[in-house]
């Protein structure tokens, strides 16, 4: 387990270094000038002054220089500071994580509690009323774009029935009771997105292992169809839908901005799209570094789950 | 049945009618929180370098200036208690004694002289720095400034009154504090928290020195860039006004009840065309562009009618400065626009790009709308749509044909046209290196004399220049609208020059009805 764990560990710091030396000379070839979007509409174009403060902030140095500077940088923990506001990318990037992940797991947390047993009564009652609105949730669920899912939501519960703020962020530490509140629609809505990929998923992972020997040989040896579903099929279809649950949760990260958008909620989907709009190289390559580790720890994790489910995955 | 429906329908809106009283202000109470949603993610707090209207609203909250402007568009005194010139060469102005800034220290005339040269200073890359570059600051006592202009200046004292010329401690400064994420002016407001892009916190600050003010015991603004998520805030109640209501929003906003939107013109649309390309370089030609765009069309489509069609040169009715003469030099003639076309000998079927904001529908349709005109008069515009920071690089490059622009009125005085078409400035006309000799010499005319009248001679003259000359298409005025809920009380809405700096100069006497 200690050598499966080293390996793929330094298979993801690799990964996570490619990743960012990649995005540090991609973002440099994009059209736009972090020095002009600083200096506003006015500013911008005298020459002395651009020159002044493209100097301020390093920028004047050719590209493989300034790449080794914030390598450097970073091998001493140093994730520069902002050109916007001056403050440490790292203090920024920090305190969104806990944002966008409070997001996820609410979300991921509804996906389970309601995705895997109606993907399991679907998979045992394929051809009953039952089973049919299950797939039919499912679809609705996956398919609806998280802006119709988050727009409806916001009419039904925000606007119709004033039950929950349509929008906004308040600081757990101000008032926890209003911070919940706020965060109960945008964790439904990526809840809902989830919940159709996991009961869609639990669905057919669980019929195709219904029909397998084992499960054959479980009943034969006289367990109950209920039995025979939940200690011997389920857990066996479970890796599937772990694996697409671990990829999706990262994939949120960094791609969240509709739904954070919509809610007015500060998480790290859009620290990153304003630090795109303002050329603000350090923000945007801190950001994404915060988002590759936390990626690949996601998927760390998705292999342990799988790992602990299924023994042959250990030794493979 | 039918009657008797129409009677209930009659009483019910009598019933509503007298359920929503317009204005019933009563006395002013001190005390609560205004929550505001605003449309800039603001994400530095430097008083000297403007990123939005959003970060005006929040400079006059934690900053004064000299002179200010009043809710009647008037200047008054602020920080200055009096000022003098003779000549509008030398102006010496008396400042206010007893005011201290946020963080205690005493308000002197040292502060002055540090803030306006650090506006004159490059390093700085300050708004309104080509205003006041040449200005010599003296001290003459602590409460006593000298300012020295190069040439006389008639607008010294506006730009003085302008939020991007606020007044910092230069006490504080030394100890070198990041100016972009922390305040400390002597405004009415106090910053508590501010979290850059997402939001500010603030309260009142008790020593202000106008008496009584400010009203309001506590601030809160979020940004909220979304349009849809800010309108609905504020339907929610989950804030308390809004700036820049999304123009699709205005009329829906209008007729809920408890709500109120204010609009006034504070903006104009135009089409900024590069007069070194050819075929744009001929007068001719862009004066066919302007008789070719049907601004009635874009007012109506792009705006839903919060839009009015600008005919002739941008002064707003409502200024001493505006030109009745000159109000309808264009109108939508697309005959009149073919025959210069082709006196230009530009032939049918030319290509030009038109460089298009992605990010607001407002620039999308109107240039849809523009491309459609231009297609009539035998001009093939191609939409080129790019992001903020593409549209930036492209105008101070002066790499485009022709784009959609909108500018806000920077300044409340016609000076503003060097601003737009002067030759050193950098807003517009430097990047492409347009110079007119005649708008040149109006400018500096203008500038020089400090007597309305003979202001307003110079500046016909300049108008009449800028039509003949038509480096921009003008289009029309846009609706800036603010909404906000009935118990919101003392805001008024002001138009041109001051359009952005209304909720500004409202913030310290406004009040919540409870």
């Amino acid at each position: 387990m200690l050598m499966f764990l080293c390996r793929r560990l330094t298979a993801a710091a690799i990964m996570v270094a490619i990743a960012s030396t990649l995005v540090f000379f991609l973002i440099h070839l994009l059209p736009g000038d972090p020095i002009l979007l600083l200096l506003g509409e006015q500013g911008a174009s005298n020459p002395e002054v651009v020159g002044r403060l493209r100097q301020k902030l390093n920028l004047d140095a050719p590209l493989p220089t300034q790449y080794v500077r914030w390598v450097g940088r970073i091998v001493r923990g140093d994730l520069g500071e902002s050109f916007q506001t001056g403050l440490p990318v790292a203090q920024e990037v920090a305190r969104r994580i806990p944002r966008s992940l409070e997001l996820i797991v609410a979300g991921l947390v509804f996906a389970v509690a309601v995705g895997i047993p109606l993907g399991i009564l679907g998979a045992r009652r394929p051809n009953a009323l039952a089973g049919w609105l299950s797939s039919a949730i499912a679809v609705v669920g996956f398919s609806s774009p998280s802006f119709v899912t988050g727009i409806l939501l916001i009419i039904g519960f925000s606007l119709w029935l004033p039950l929950l703020p349509s929008s906004g962020y308040v600081p757990p530490l101000e008032n926890p009771v209003q911070h919940l509140r706020h965060a109960i629609l945008p964790s439904l809505t990526i809840g809902t997105n989830f919940m159709g990929v996991v009961t869609r998923m639990t669905r057919a992972s669980v019929m195709d292992v219904l029909v397998k020997d084992f499960v054959r040989t479980a009943r034969a040896k006289g367990l109950s169809d209920r039995l025979a579903t939940y200690r011997h099929a389920l857990p066996n279809s479970l890796i599937p839908v772990i694996a697409i649950l671990g990829v999706r949760a990262g994939n949120l990260l960094g791609g969240m901005v509709i739904i954070e958008a919509l809610f007015d909620w500060p998480g790290l989907s859009s620290l990153l799209v304003r630090a795109c709009f303002d050329r603000d190289y350090l923000m945007i390559q801190g950001a994404l570094l915060a988002i590759f580790v936390i990626f690949v720890l996601f998927s760390l994790l998705v292999d342990l789950c799988q790992g602990l489910i299924d023994p042959q995955l250990r030794h493979a | 049945m039918k009657r008797l429906l129409a009677l209930l329908a009659l009483v019910s809106s009598l019933v509503f009618a007298l359920a929503v009283p317009r204005s019933d202000a009563g006395q002013p109470m001190s005390g609560g929180t205004l929550r505001y949603g605003m449309v800039t993610e603001v994400s530095s707090l430097d008083p000297h370098v403007y990123v939005g209207s959003s970060w005006k609203v929040l400079n006059a909250a934690f900053y004064d200036t000299l002179l200010a402007f009043n809710q009647d568009a008037r200047l008054v005194p602020a920080l200055a208690e009096s000022w003098d010139t003779s000549d509008a060469k030398t102006y010496v102005l008396k400042l206010r004694k007893g005011v201290r800034f946020h963080g205690g220290e005493p308000f002197t005339a040292r502060d002055v002289k540090y803030s306006l040269e650090r506006v004159m200073d490059p390093k700085t890359g300050a708004t309104l720095r080509e205003n006041l570059l040449g200005t010599k600051v003296t001290v003459v006592d602590d409460f006593t400034i000298r300012l020295e202009r190069p040439t006389p200046d008639a607008t010294l004292l506006n730009v003085l009154a302008m939020p991007e010329v606020a007044i910092l401690s230069s006490e504080w400064m030394k100890s070198d504090p990041n100016v972009k994420v922390k305040a400390n002016g002597t405004g009415p407001f106090i910053l508590k928290d501010y979290e850059p892009g997402v939001r500010a916190v603030a309260e009142k600050n008790p020593n202000y020195f106008r008496k009584g003010q400010p009203l309001l015991d506590r601030l809160e603004f979020r940004m909220i860039k979304n349009d849809d998520a800010r309108v609905n805030a504020l339907r929610t109640a989950a804030v308390d006004m809004i700036e820049f209501v999304p123009w699709k929003d205005i009329d829906n906003l209008k007729r809920q009840s408890g709500i109120r939107v204010e609009a006034s013109g504070g903006a104009f649309m135009n089409l900024w065309i590069n007069t070194k390309k050819k075929p744009l370089d001929d007068p001719r030609v862009r004066r066919a562009l302007a008789f070719a765009v049907d601004r009635e069309a874009i007012s109506k489509a792009a705006f839903f009618g919060h839009g009015s069609p600008l005919y002739g040169p941008p002064t707003s009715p409502d200024s001493p400065y505006f030109n009745k003469d000159l109000a309808n030099a264009f109108s939508y003639d697309p005959q009149k626009a073919k025959a210069l076309l082709k006196e230009a000998g530009v032939p049918e079927g030319q290509e030009l790009e038109l460089l298009v904001f992605q990010g607001l529908g407002i620039y999308t349709s109107t240039a849809q709308i523009v491309q459609a005109n231009l297609m009539q008069v035998g001009i093939n515009a191609r939409i080129k749509l790019v992001e903020w920071a593409n549209v930036v690089e492209s105008k101070n490059k002066g790499a485009y044909d022709f784009m959609v622009y909108g500018v806000n009125v920077k300044l409340p005085d016609p000076d503003v046209y060097a601003y737009y078409f002067g030759a050193d400035s950098s807003y517009w006309a430097s990047p492409i290196g347009f110079r007119d000799e005649t708008i040149e010499t109006l400018v500096k005319k203008g500038r020089a004399l400090t007597d309305t009248d003979a202001r307003k001679k110079v500046y016909a003259e300049l108008e009449r220049r800028v039509i003949e000359v038509s480096p921009w298409v003008f289009i029309n005025w846009r609706d800036q609208a603010q909404a906000y809920r009935d118990s919101v009380q003392g805001y008024k809405q002001l138009g041109g020059a001051l359009s952005e700096s209304g909720p500004g100069i409202a913030l310290p006497v406004m009040w919540i009805k409870r």
